[in-house]
């Protein structure tokens, strides 16, 4: 079994990385009628949390899981995939493989299910699982003679294509449909897919994320613009509402105005010029962060490098560097023709002094450092 | 970073032409893999070098054991020594198709070819770059890792032991008779001991008086460590060349909350017996550890009355060596039976003290024989004299063992029709 295992293996390490800061409360979740439908009932099914990128889907199925009721007779599998460097897209091939590696892991009893796919191929000396056999190991789980209550979690499946989304989740629907002593509950975060909400809500349940937390980003948006930034209340009425009706239920853009308006404000102005400032601000993430970009683009060249660099770290290191580690790869010269001294006295001359200023500086609000050891991402 | 972030980046990484807007922040796979990989490698070079150490270290065929500490001592503060190791290969392989990678890489191994330490790297680079670098002396190189992970363990640098084992330290090999992992077991040193039980160290290994790490960390109440070696797979029962177990070593050295775990927590034996057939109890008797004594029996009721080899019970083996106050509270255990058994505990005591060993030598009896004057007292005031007159008397076996200081002790109350019996017992000893 542990072959079979290793032959679905795929890195699955998002669920540690999820941060907890910006995501309001979420207790709203539980006592949600649609959550309640949807948990209460004895038949397969699916809830579908819609939201934008950046709306907080992640620390929502974070919290899901945290607060699930677990008995004796229920199988949790977790799905969270991180794309890494360069990898552009997720496939459903990929998704499909890890949550099969995770029931499997999870719980032995399913091991029949995958055992004559696994034969089949196992001895060809294949090291991946062909797609066919998946999709076929998918739908055979609804015939699993025991009862027990399979709850799949799913989230960042921001990352594929829209087209493989919605075969995943048609094939999800499918094991819904055909279950029959075991009951599958499953519990899918991701952004909307057009052409698909209609088939989905057809005995299935749908929450929208930005329905849910527009309290949440009105609270937060009051908490920096009143007593930080000192708008008069009809102001503060008016930009709050921008800010909520703009956000659609995107936390993180909301996070990325408060800072920007923070640094905007740190050189004094009027609140008519905070409100136009706040109205000139993109509205899509994308915009946002390429805005922020070109303006390191536009900073010094000491300052542009370091930061490029910095994110080159972040985004192509196998693993994530902590701020030590960081500073002392930021200290030799990368380039191929750049000369290189090896002497430590050289060296620990190229280190930056309050190395976690520097992050901040360069990394302009994109970069941030975590937990105890620093972790940099 | 968020993911949302990644994503943005991952637009932007497209030929410059498919991008509708200029940006500097286009980073390309191989580009990218290649200034890592050249990060890495540069980094590795310069920690190979240590050339702030060149005043302080001899020539590296003179370095003794304090040198390489001072070395451990320098890469400990190298933190992106890991990473370099580990995923330098990786960086390589994402971007083989560039032309120009095989040749950075032979110019990187060349440029380490005239370096004085390569010897930390020269296996590295064999397996990983499939490279030799000429100027080294393998045999030289194994030996200078060794010794180097031996000073890291040693001075507790988890980091530099991690570094040392990815260069490919032999980890089995021991110095002054232990493997890395006693060392860390000893020192209490988990950080360490996880990296080397990571790097699959032998968990078993023993050193030439057989003992295991276990019994390294029992010896020292390293309890935390014991929980992790034994978590990670170690005998809980393994014996050494004397036939002890962990939970021997932490019963001699009275370390009580580490015989509450080994017992409770990790339910070994609490019987065990070592090559002389001697237990736990025993070793807290002859140490005279009186907490562990006492503990060990109320607490952890172990047996009590357990024979050694030479059946001998604890009370002998505290009256041997004279720890009165052991006598005192191994004898009061018998003594608190009498409230629970109704009487009956007056006999268990007075049977307890009467026990004798194979050569029917009685707890009193070695007391005297090794000149234990308090612990003879102790034990002579709890005979019943009458009973006792068949057996040889105090007096008479101080006489015989010579202890003449004991003697005056019980002048006045001795029977001299007993002397030739006495004697003839005694010769029979």
């Amino acid at each position: 079994m542990a072959e079979c295992l290793n032959s679905l293996l795929h890195d699955n390490t998002r669920y540690d990385k999820i941060s907890k800061e910006h995501k309001g409360s979420l207790e709203w979740l539980l006592t949600h009628e649609k959550y309640q439908k949807w948990s209460s009932s004895e038949r397969s099914s699916l809830l579908y949390i819609e939201g934008k990128p950046g709306s907080g889907k992640s620390t929502l199925a974070k919290y899901f899981r945290e607060n699930l009721q677990i008995t004796s007779s229920s199988v949790i599998v977790n799905y969270f995939y991180t794309l890494r460097g360069t990898e552009l897209k997720l496939t459903h091939e990929n998704i499909l493989r890890s949550i099969l590696y995770g029931i499997l892991k999870n719980d032995e009893t399913f091991f029949p299910l995958f055992q004559s796919k696994f034969r089949k191929f196992g001895s060809q000396n294949v090291s991946k699982w062909p797609y066919e056999s998946l999709q076929h190991v998918l739908s055979s789980l609804a015939s699993h003679p025991f009862t027990k209550r399979l709850y799949l979690i799913l989230d960042a499946m921001d990352e594929s294509e829209e087209n493989d989304r919605r075969k995943i989740i048609e094939l999800l629907c499918q094991l819904c449909a055909k279950s029959q002593s075991c009951i599958v509950k499953i519990f899918l975060a991701s952004r909307p897919i057009s052409q698909f909400t209609h088939e989905v809500k057809k005995g299935h349940h749908v929450i929208r994320l930005q329905d849910e937390n527009e309290k949440d980003i009105s609270e937060f948006a009051r908490s920096f613009l009143g007593p930080k930034l000192g708008l008069p209340s009809n102001i503060l009425n008016k930009a709050t509402k921008y800010i909520v009706e703009n956000a659609q239920g995107m936390f993180v853009w909301v996070y990325l105005v408060q800072q920007t308006l923070l640094k905007y404000a740190e050189r004094g102005c009027t609140t008519n010029q905070i409100f136009n400032f706040l109205r000139s601000l993109p509205t899509e993430l994308d915009a946002f962060y390429g805005d922020i970009l070109r303006e390191l683009e536009e900073r010094e060249e000491l300052g542009f490098k370091d930061g490029l660099r910095m994110f080159r770290f972040v985004l192509f290191t196998y693993r994530p560097l902590r701020l030590a580690e960081l500073n002392h790869a930021l200290a030799i010269p990368d380039d191929p023709d750049a000369t290189f001294l090896t002497s430590d006295e050289s060296f620990e001359g190229d280190l930056i002094h309050g190395i976690d200023k520097r992050v901040v500086y360069c990394g302009g609000n994109l970069l941030e450092i975590k937990g105890l050891d620093g972790t940099v991402s | 970073m968020h993911h949302t972030v990644r994503e943005c980046f991952l637009r932007y990484n497209k030929p410059a032409t498919e991008l509708e807007f200029e940006t500097r922040f286009r980073m390309s796979d191989g580009d990218s893999h290649i200034r890592i990989s050249i990060t890495c490698f540069r980094y590795l070079m310069l920690c190979a070098a240590n050339t702030s150490l060149e005043k302080e270290l001899p020539s590296v065929d003179s370095w003794t054991s304090k040198h390489f500490e001072v070395y451990a001592e320098y890469l400990n503060k190298r933190p992106f020594i890991n990473y370099a190791l580990s995923h330098f290969t990786q960086h390589i392989e994402s971007c083989r198709q560039r032309a120009n990678v095989e040749q950075l890489v032979s110019l990187l191994c060349e440029q380490l070819s005239n370096n004085p330490a390569s010897l930390l790297l020269e296996s590295w680079v064999e397996t990983h770059l499939h490279q030799k670098i000429a100027t080294s002396d393998k045999v030289f190189a194994k030996d200078f890792r060794i010794e180097l992970l031996h000073a890291a363990t040693r001075m507790k640098y988890s980091h530099v032991v991690e570094a040392v084992l990815t260069t490919g330290a032999d980890k089995e090999a021991s110095l002054h008779n232990k493997t890395p992992l006693m060392i860390s077991a000893e020192n209490g040193d988990e950080t360490t001991a996880r990296v080397l039980l990571d790097q699959e160290a032998r968990i078993g290994a023993k050193d030439k008086n057989k003992q295991t790490a276990l019994h390294f960390a029992a010896a020292k109440a390293h309890n935390q460590m014991i929980e992790l070696l034994f978590y990670r797979g170690a005998d809980k029962e393994a014996k050494d060349g004397e036939g002890r177990t962990a939970l021997h070593h932490a019963a001699s050295n009275g370390h009580n909350t580490t015989l509450q775990m080994l017992i409770k927590t990790l339910s070994v034996d609490k019987e065990a017996k070592d090559g002389e057939g001697r237990t736990a109890l025993h070793h807290a008797a002859s140490n005279g550890h009186n907490t562990t004594l006492q503990m060990l029996i109320e607490t952890l009721s172990v047996d009590k009355e357990a024979k050694d080899s030479n059946g001998q019970t604890a009370l002998h083996h505290a009256a041997s060596n004279g720890h009165d106050t052991s006598l005192r509270i191994l004898i009061e255990t018998f003594s608190v039976d009498k409230e629970t058994t109704n009487g009956e505990g007056d006999k268990n005591h007075t049977a307890a003290i009467n026990t004798t060993d194979n050569n029917k030598r009685t707890p009193l009896d070695l007391a005297i024989m090794f000149g234990h004057e308090n612990a003879a007292v102790l034990l002579s005031n709890m005979y019943n004299e009458k009973k006792n007159l068949q057996r040889l008397t105090p007096f008479y076996l101080a006489i015989w063992f010579g202890r003449t200081h004991m003697v005056k002790l019980w002048v006045g109350g001795v029977d001299k029709r007993d002397i030739k019996t006495t004697i003839k017992f005694a010769r029979e000893l």
